[in-house]
């Protein structure tokens, strides 16, 4: 095996490192982050025995073996990767809170004998996020080492600091049945409004309002419509119920990928989650 | 608990046998599984790493916390090396591996070496 290479196979060498650089972003961040460089490294390796043992061709030899190997292997690493960094009792602590958080605020917000809409503007619906925000603190706070009281709050005053003016801008006071349309506003602006407040005292968050917004403000809309449509022909109080239930075990579904998307991002293990 | 791990898949099991006998980086690994295969075995980096990353995540493998002289080789370079629940994996794919060879003889499909 020749020791020196001459000028072409060292131009095909940089070129080589580089243009293998750039495709092993192909692979997860989170391996990547574990093994860029031993990869880089085992591949100059490669490279530099393959050109001292056969110059170029060789060298496009290797490549040939070498891209083969980045695309099933980095398929397959995509496929391993679990969507998932909270343990699954979290996961489901969380889902289960929104979702009688949502359900049992909702039928004693109608038991109070408020709304023909759920989550209506009128005072006496504070009950119903009151009690979301409780369910949701009580089982699911630990994620974030905040209080009750605060994840409540926000929660409540979040509902009603979007949502409560685009009623009473539409119905006046007290506000009444909306239209569909605008009811689908006004739901958007109520996860908007939980979203928005729940990520001020969610500071581990504070880089990722964008993520968790977002995912509350769908869940919630998602969540309600998807459920009012499956079970408009029930009847009234078991239909309404239920509607809750499902749109607050949607609105965790959401909430619970957009967490686990920022725990990734941040780096946050399965052990820093729960402690 | 050993037979949970069993089978090895190929990958794995030629980089755990690498290691048996010494430490090694990740090149020293595919050149190592490259001569003991007389070429038939060549393992490419994605297959080793992401094979490396399976092995560290199940406690078969780690990395080993001594350095080379930096005369000898490049201090960046990672080296890994057996656990004890790996020698034990590793060991009882041998013995199963046997255990299918003999049962092979039996039947007359491979000769006695």
């Amino acid at each position: 095996m020749r020791d020196l290479m001459n000028s072409v196979e060292q131009k095909s060498l940089e070129y080589s490192i580089q243009a293998y650089r750039r495709m092993v972003r192909v692979y997860p961040k989170q391996f990547l982050g574990q093994f860029e460089e031993p990869l880089l490294q085992a591949f100059g390796d490669l490279a530099r025995r393959a050109l001292r043992s056969g110059g170029v061709l060789r060298l496009i030899l290797l490549w040939m073996g070498v891209l083969r190997d980045l695309g099933v292997s980095a398929i397959r690493e995509h496929l391993n990767v679990s969507p998932w960094i909270c343990p699954p009792h979290v996961r489901l602590r969380w889902i289960v809170a929104c979702m009688f958080g949502f359900g049992i605020g909702g039928i004693l917000g109608d038991r109070l004998g408020m709304i023909s809409v759920p989550f209506s503007g009128q005072i006496r619906s504070f009950a119903l996020m009151v009690i979301l925000g409780l369910f949701q603190s009580a089982w699911a706070l630990r994620l974030s080492g905040k209080d009750v009281l605060r994840w409540t709050l926000a929660t409540t005053i979040g509902c009603f600091a979007l949502a409560l003016p685009f009623r009473f801008l539409l119905n006046g006071f007290p506000p009444n049945r909306l239209s569909s349309a605008n009811e689908m506003v006004f739901v958007a602006l109520l996860g908007a409004g939980i979203g928005l407040l729940q990520f001020l005292v969610f500071p581990r968050n504070a880089v990722n309002a964008w993520r968790w917004i977002p995912a509350t403000v769908s869940g919630v809309l998602g969540g309600y419509f998807a459920s009012l449509g499956l079970v408009y022909t029930w009847s009234s109080l078991f239909r309404y119920g239920l509607v809750l239930f499902i749109g607050g075990a949607v609105l965790g579904v959401f909430t619970c990928f957009s967490l686990e998307s920022i725990l990734r991002s941040r780096g946050d293990t399965e052990g820093a989650i729960e402690s | 608990m050993v037979n949970e791990y069993l089978p090895l898949n190929h990958a794995d099991f030629h980089i755990m046998l690498a290691l048996g006998d010494e430490e090694r980086h990740g090149y020293a690994i595919m050149l190592h599984v490259e001569e003991l295969t007389e070429g038939a075995v060549k393992l490419g980096p994605g297959t080793l790493y992401t094979s490396i990353k399976r092995l560290l995540a199940a406690g078969m493998i780690e990395e080993s916390g001594e350095r080379p002289d930096p005369e000898v080789d490049d201090q960046r370079r990672r080296y890994y090396k057996l656990t004890k629940l790996g020698r034990k994996v590793l060991t009882a794919e041998v013995q199963r591996m046997e255990r299918m060879l003999r049962h092979a003889r039996t039947k007359r499909v491979v000769k006695h070496a």
